[in-house]
């Protein structure tokens, strides 16, 4: 099921000295139970294609529609708060929660109560593959595989179902890519989730259902993966 | 709920930073403080400089250079009794006398005693309350207006009195004619009761005290009785309202007082008005210099405490933009993190106030200052504080979570 739909996105932003084209004409779909890949070099657009798809920022030129909408109509914190859920290279856990505080984080802010949030995020950290002992951890005290573990897990809270990660393994080293790609794989295929992922990691594109290559902020070919 | 939770643990978990507002909210509550206890105290000095140094006034001859002894007009007297801007004023009258009748040749011999009337102790220079004793019924002596008299306790030895005894007095009193020549006149046969005694106090600077007291009014009715012109010898009083100055001055002119005239020439009439006012006006205008430039400088003063709450705000909270940044992208509202983080600081900020407040009641014990102090420190600190979230608040989601490219 077509889930994003994206026609002739631009998006150009204004530095200091000068207006940057960072999304030219970009043209795609994705769909909910596959897992996609984004690739490209450095500066190419990737992340900010991401950032949009997010609902951090509006397209300058272009439409994109969630689920037939235009995200332009849509409200895009709650959109945030309940389909897409962003996962980044850097981690970005809170770091004065712990574990079971940074996963039930996404549904306090959506009112639910905190004893009720606290109990759907332990079964989700153990979704993940987590041990209990993680719980009281704080960011800090976990190693980058179980950061990362946990922020899928906090961007499952949300009850989404499109999860959107900027480099998820870019910090990792590569027993935890393998982890990290086989729990985002399963997402999809199992649990019916759209996965993005932005990487410059040609083996973890590999992976994906489908590439999309990107270039000075074109998309440049789009490939299936058998 | 989600608020209140979230507030509570972010104050927990930022312990270090939640004390260090709390207590740079103290101390600049309490130099805040101070500033206003300054306003307020040069206010009541101010206020009370009336009673601290009241502004005394004198009736003088034109070039001032006699204070008693003066024919001061009784319309003049009657003025000052009425008006309100004149405050205790004091006047005497001053006469002299004999006891019982006598031939007007024996003036000479006879006119032995020195007789004021006094419609106060004060009047009388070398005189105070504790120098007399009167017997009891007789403290509003000096507004009585029976025929009653205190006397020097040495005449009354010497004509062998008694307090309560009658004493029959032949009043003369004085004038001056037109070559300025000191002349006395029968004014009255008297009988007095003696209703207290005096002791003779003397004094280096001022005049002898009288041998015998009367009541003003009492002498006043008795010029009338005769139809004499009467007039006072001395006068003094206070201003009422120092703060009142001008309008003072003013109403004395209209009284028809004169400015000393130190060239003027040498007279007895009492038309003049020596004000000693030099150190009341010295007082009150570095007190009034001082309100006002501290009251200058009060938006000035309220920018310093915008400015330090949002460089406080800003230092502190800015290590935490990452979490307002991944707030936002959780799905939080620009005005949901902002209130989250305006209540958090706002919730330390009146923490301080709390405290630093408690502490500027104890040190300077003005609470309605401390409450002034308090509403306008907490409105200017908390604009800074949002000045602070509201630059914060511009933060670029995307540039601070996503990976630079």
């Amino acid at each position: 099921m077509e889930m994003i739909r994206a026609e002739q996105v631009r998006y150009v932003y204004k530095t200091k000295y000068q207006k940057v084209e960072a999304l030219r004409d970009v043209t795609c779909s994705f769909e909910t139970g596959k897992i996609y890949s984004i690739v490209g070099e450095s500066g190419s657009g990737k992340s900010t294609f991401l950032s949009l798809l997010a609902g951090l920022d509006l397209p300058t030129a272009g439409s994109l529609c969630i689920e037939g909408r235009d995200i332009r109509t849509i409200n895009r914190d709650k959109y945030r708060m309940e389909q897409a859920s962003v996962v980044y290279q850097a981690f970005h856990l809170f770091p004065l929660l712990t574990a079971l505080e940074n996963v039930a984080f996404p549904m306090t802010l959506k009112g639910v109560p905190v004893k009720k949030a606290r109990e759907q995020a332990k079964q989700l950290i153990k979704k993940v593959g987590l041990e209990d002992k993680i719980l009281k951890q704080y960011p800090q005290m976990m190693s980058g595989g179980e950061q990362q573990r946990v922020a899928i897990a906090r961007a499952m809270a949300s009850g989404g179902t499109i999860l959107l990660a900027d480099e998820p393994t870019g910090n990792l080293d590569t027993k935890n890519e393998v982890h990290i790609v086989k729990l985002l794989k399963d997402l999809a295929h199992r649990e019916n989730y759209l996965v993005i992922v932005v990487t410059h990691n040609r083996k973890v594109a590999y992976e994906t259902d489908m590439i999309l290559c990107m270039q000075d902020g074109a998309l440049i070919e789009v490939q299936e993966n058998g | 709920m989600f608020y209140l939770h979230t507030i509570q643990c972010n104050m927990k978990r930022n312990k270090t930073k939640s004390i260090i507002t709390v207590c740079i909210c103290i101390f600049v509550f309490l130099l805040f403080d101070l500033y206003f206890n300054n306003i307020y105290i040069n206010k009541i000095q101010l206020e009370n400089l009336a009673d601290i140094i009241p502004i005394y006034c004198r009736v003088t001859n034109l070039n001032g250079s006699l204070e008693t002894g003066l024919v001061i007009s009784e319309d003049l007297v009657r003025n000052l009794q009425a008006s309100p801007k004149v405050k205790d004023p004091a006047f005497t009258v001053r006469m002299v006398g004999g006891v019982g009748e006598f031939p007007l040749d024996d003036w000479k011999q006879k006119l032995n005693l020195s007789v004021v009337g006094a419609n106060t102790v004060s009047a009388i220079a070398g005189l105070s309350q504790e120098d007399i004793r009167v017997e009891e019924g007789a403290a509003d002596f000096f507004t009585s207006t029976k025929p009653v008299c205190i006397i020097n306790a040495s005449i009354i030895e010497k004509y062998q009195l008694e307090i309560g005894d009658t004493i029959t007095l032949n009043l003369f009193y004085q004038y001056y004619d037109e070559r300025k020549e000191l002349h006395y006149s029968p004014l009255e046969l008297m009988p007095l009761e003696i209703v207290g005694a005096m002791e003779a106090v003397f004094s280096s600077t001022e005049q002898m005290p009288p041998d015998v007291l009367l009541p003003f009014e009492v002498v006043r009715e008795s010029f009338h009785r005769r139809e004499i012109a009467f007039s006072a010898d001395s006068a003094s009083f206070y201003v009422a309202d120092p703060l009142q100055l001008n309008a003072f001055k003013k109403e004395m002119k209209s009284l028809g007082f004169l400015n000393r005239t130190p060239t003027a020439e040498y007279s007895y009439q009492g038309i003049a008005l020596s004000v000693r006012d030099t150190t009341f006006r010295t007082l009150a205008s570095q007190l009034r210099q001082s309100i006002d430039t501290l009251q200058s400088i009060f938006p000035l003063i309220c920018i310093i405490v915008i400015f330090i709450g949002y460089i406080v705000s800003f230092l502190l909270i800015s290590s935490r933009q990452q979490e307002f940044a991944l707030m936002r992208a959780l799905g939080a509202g620009r005005r949901k993190c902002f209130l989250l983080f305006l209540i958090e600081q706002a919730s330390l900020i009146f923490l301080g106030e709390i405290i630093g407040g408690g502490a500027a009641v104890l040190l300077f014990r003005q609470a309605s200052v401390v409450a002034t102090a308090g509403n306008i420190f907490l409105f200017s600190y908390l604009l800074g504080c949002m000045i602070a979230l509201w630059r914060m608040g511009k933060t670029s989601v995307m540039q601070a979570l996503f990976c630079t490219e």
